[in-house]
């Protein structure tokens, strides 16, 4: 018994046959216990490769943009930690330090920047982790 | 095609706050983030758009907990189940919908998206044109005549190129496994 080839089976499973070519293959199939796996197995991929999403290019901006604007206010506070000038310049003028580290100063985020004290920060405070949760919260 | 970074070097450089760190993560698992709220949980349009942002949230509040046990996609996934069941309850609050679980169904429907996810892989591997015919097929739907001129080849080659190519997937999906 001669057999289907391997790229035919592919284009049966993906729908590429003509009509007259799929019954071909289909009675083939009927019959033929060696055939039978193989199509299954492209049958299998082909349907993964339908049921994959893909994700609208602007979903995964308006996804990405918060993530960015929270990594930027991270590396921000690491260095008024370290920096205790910088701390002094982001009391007197938080909006205008947010916005030269790419960090949209939108009203909550500046209300929550003046809250956290930053000319008082230390290194080592206490409470320090909780404000800046509070911080990144008012970024939602 | 250049080797891929690994995931535990992205996350590392996550926890550091690199932005391109961030970028390249959220492109690798996006498709699969949302796969899981499309294809199992059926959500769409706004409801997926907000399951997804809403897990990328997650991800970033969660990363630094993540211990690194077994591999990143299986946190990641959890992560996802218990944002769209979380979303599902609050839609369907008369629902006994419990977090981060699933019917049988569903789980085939998950597990399903883990082979899918697989194949992506695969075709990440193949040789450009291959990967471009197959994107252009399946997850564009052109007609063959648009493929053709996009791919500047002859119309009537558009099918033995795409059966072929899928061949050369399927041997790549074997090496994976």
């Amino acid at each position: 018994m001669s057999h289907i080839d391997e790229e035919r089976l592919a284009a049966f499973a993906a729908g590429l046959l003509t009509e007259p070519e799929r019954n071909e293959v289909a009675s083939h199939l009927q019959t033929c216990a060696e055939c039978r796996p193989l199509a299954e197995e492209y049958r299998e991929m082909v349907g993964g490769i339908r049921m994959w999403a893909q994700v609208p290019a602007e979903v995964v901006d308006d996804g990405l943009r918060p993530l960015v604007q929270r990594a930027r206010l991270h590396r921000l506070l690491g260095q008024l930690l370290a920096d205790p000038s910088m701390r002094h310049q982001a009391a007197q003028n938080p909006e205008r330090l947010l916005a030269a580290h790419g960090v949209t100063p939108t009203p909550q985020l500046l209300a929550a920047f003046k809250e956290l004290d930053i000319s008082r920060l230390e290194r080592f405070s206490g409470a320090l982790d909780e404000r800046i949760t509070k911080l990144m919260n008012s970024m939602e | 095609m250049p080797e891929a970074e690994s995931d535990d070097t992205l996350i590392a450089r996550c926890l550091r706050h690199e932005e391109e760190a961030w970028r390249a993560l959220v492109e690798r698992y996006a498709s699969y983030i949302y796969t899981i709220a499309a294809r199992g949980f059926g959500l769409e349009g706004d409801d997926a758009r907000e399951v997804f942002q809403e897990s990328l949230i997650k991800v970033f509040e969660g990363l630094p907990g993540y211990r690194r046990e077994g591999q990143f996609r299986a946190w990641l996934r959890r992560v996802v189940l218990n944002v769209c069941t979380a979303s599902l309850r609050r839609r369907r609050p008369t629902e006994a919908l419990h977090e981060g679980m699933v019917d049988p169904a569903q789980e085939e429907t998950l597990e399903q998206v883990e082979r899918a996810y697989v194949l992506t892989q695969a075709l990440r591997d193949l040789e450009a044109p291959c990967r471009q015919i197959i994107s252009l097929f399946f997850f564009e739907a052109q007609p063959y005549q648009a493929i053709a001129t996009t791919l500047a080849i002859p119309e009537g080659t558009v099918g033995s190129r795409l059966a072929r190519c899928l061949t050369k997937l399927r041997s790549k999906v074997r090496q994976l496994r």
